[in-house]
């Protein structure tokens, strides 16, 4: 009973390669929504959700204490939050906004402290952070307004640095400041000195950086490993849609003979579709769901399910109208016509062989020619 | 009457209509294009064809025409030095305007520039 039980646990379970867009037109937010939510759902990495509620109260009582006139206890106070929120680890949009709401608090007591260094280098960090975003003249009193636009808005006038983004894999998901800004390698332009925060995401892998942008831009390169290669690589020969046989082609070539799965999500109307599928180990694909959320916010559950049913092996095997809409068609060269004329008897095959000789020279279709690439 | 539907098909089917499209470079994109790719979209269907990436070293390729008669736009992404060319690495896109071809006509040849995609790259048609 006990060998029973250790060799079920040194049993490896099916590796799970990600979720990425198999299309352009699917919306990084939504994947990115998608890689989270499996992630957490799989056990993969403990729920590093950020303490939203937490910091969001935690500013508040500096905002109290700020109104009261408590300057020292605030600035204190909020310096503190800025350190938490600027961890490595916390580079996701909802920490980002609530550290720019930080960074203005703390200008605004440093300013009120006549600490106008202070003050210009928080609204400085602000203002690098959220260019588009200056203080709201509703919450904010006018000579803070005016403040952060002498310190911070007139002082980087001008003042734009790029990032350049080198990943391994290529076509890993470059997230900067909280927000979705393209596929690497990229060249992130126009962005103002100061602390900005780098999330790269490849399949189940992604790596967090603070890039201080100071007097001139910067060249970041990333490894996401080898297991991120493969998805990458996995997710290219999906994108192509070049059917089934093509994708197993390349999954067998990647997969070392680990049971995996894996999903895509194409853009349907204003819905999605994702189609989740499980690799068995001789690469052939042995599972394969299909989902529908009808907006990028929609429910969750319904893709815990499939995800359930591709991790256990409940997956049922593809059907084959399911793996054309998930996988596409190889291009085919056969042209039906041909076979029927065959088939059709003694009075057309003259016509059939003017007909298949004409095919055999491929004389019909578009002819893309690269010449003036080279 | 079914004969000659089929010997009426398979003419159509065998006609000698064909497009050539040649592909330029637009002098600001940066680096070698080693692959591209050819994307056509039929009017009004929600999916695009999307063939896979040849090597530039490989020389032309062909494809089929779209249903006959029926509008498609063509789309060619071209990528560096890599794993095959999709919309995640693409360097360089061109795209052409609205085009119909009918089985038995051999059309004008046509010219596509590649420009380079902007950073970041908001995929599709720029």
């Amino acid at each position: 009973m006990l060998t029973l039980s250790l060799l079920m646990m040194a049993t490896p379970g099916p590796i799970w390669i990600g979720v990425d867009a198999l299309e352009s037109d699917v919306p990084p937010v939504l994947v990115e929504r998608l890689q989270v939510g499996a992630a957490e759902f799989l056990g993969l990495r403990q729920a590093e959700k950020a303490n939203i509620q937490g910091w969001q109260d935690r500013l508040a009582a500096v905002d109290a204490a700020f109104r009261q006139g408590n300057l020292e206890a605030s600035r204190g106070a909020v310096v503190r939050l800025i350190a938490d929120l600027t961890a490595d680890s916390h580079p996701w949009l909802e920490s980002v906004d609530l550290l720019a709401d930080a960074l203005l608090m703390l200008g605004q007591i440093q300013l009120l402290l006549d600490d106008e260094l202070g003050a210009a280098a928080a609204f400085q960090s602000h203002h690098a952070l959220r260019p588009q975003s200056p203080p709201n003249p509703s919450l904010y009193r006018p000579v803070v307004l005016k403040a952060y636009d002498r310190l911070a808005v007139t002082t980087l006038a001008g003042a734009r640095r790029s990032l350049q983004v080198q990943v391994r894999p290529a076509g890993a998901t470059i997230w900067l400041d909280g927000k979705p800004r393209g596929q690497a390698p990229m060249t992130v332009s126009a962005l103002l000195p100061g602390r900005h925060y780098l999330r790269i995401v490849a399949g189940a892998r992604s790596v967090q950086q603070i890039v201080d942008l100071g007097n001139e831009g910067r060249v970041i390169g990333a490894d996401l490993g080898a297991d991120a290669q493969t998805a990458g690589a996995f997710f290219a020969a999906w994108r192509e849609r070049a059917g089934v046989e093509r994708l197993q082609r390349a999954a067998s070539a990647s997969g070392h003979g680990r049971v995996r799965f894996a999903v895509g999500v194409v853009r349907v109307k204003e819905a999605f579709e994702l189609f989740g599928l499980r690799i068995g180990s001789s690469g052939q694909i042995v599972g394969l769901g299909v989902v529908r959320l009808e907006s990028a916010q929609a429910s969750l559950g319904p893709v815990q399910e499939m995800l359930r049913g591709l991790r256990d092996g409940s997956a049922p095997p593809p059907s084959t109208s399911l793996s054309s809409r998930a996988f596409g068609q190889a291009p085919s060269r056969t042209k039906p016509v041909i076979l029927g004329a065959i088939a059709s008897g003694v009075l057309v095959a003259a016509a059939a062989a003017v007909g298949l000789t004409l095919w055999m020279q491929d004389s019909s279709g578009i002819v893309i020619e690269p010449g003036g690439l080279r | 009457m079914r004969a000659s539907l089929w010997i009426t098909t398979l003419m159509m089917g065998c006609g000698s209509a064909e497009l050539t499209v040649h592909l330029e470079l637009d002098p600001a994109v940066q680096g070698t294009v080693v692959w591209y790719r050819a994307i056509v979209r039929e009017f009004s269907s929600e999916t695009p064809r999307i063939y896979p990436a040849q090597r530039v070293g490989d020389g032309s390729i062909r494809i089929p025409f779209p249903v006959d008669g029926s509008a498609f736009t063509l789309r060619i992404d071209a990528c560096d030095e890599g794993e095959g060319c999709d919309v995640s690495r693409r360097m360089a896109v061109a795209c052409s305007r609205a085009l119909s071809v009918t089985e038995g006509e051999v059309q004008a040849p046509i010219r596509l520039t590649l420009i380079p995609v902007p950073s970041p790259d908001p995929g599709g048609c720029p």
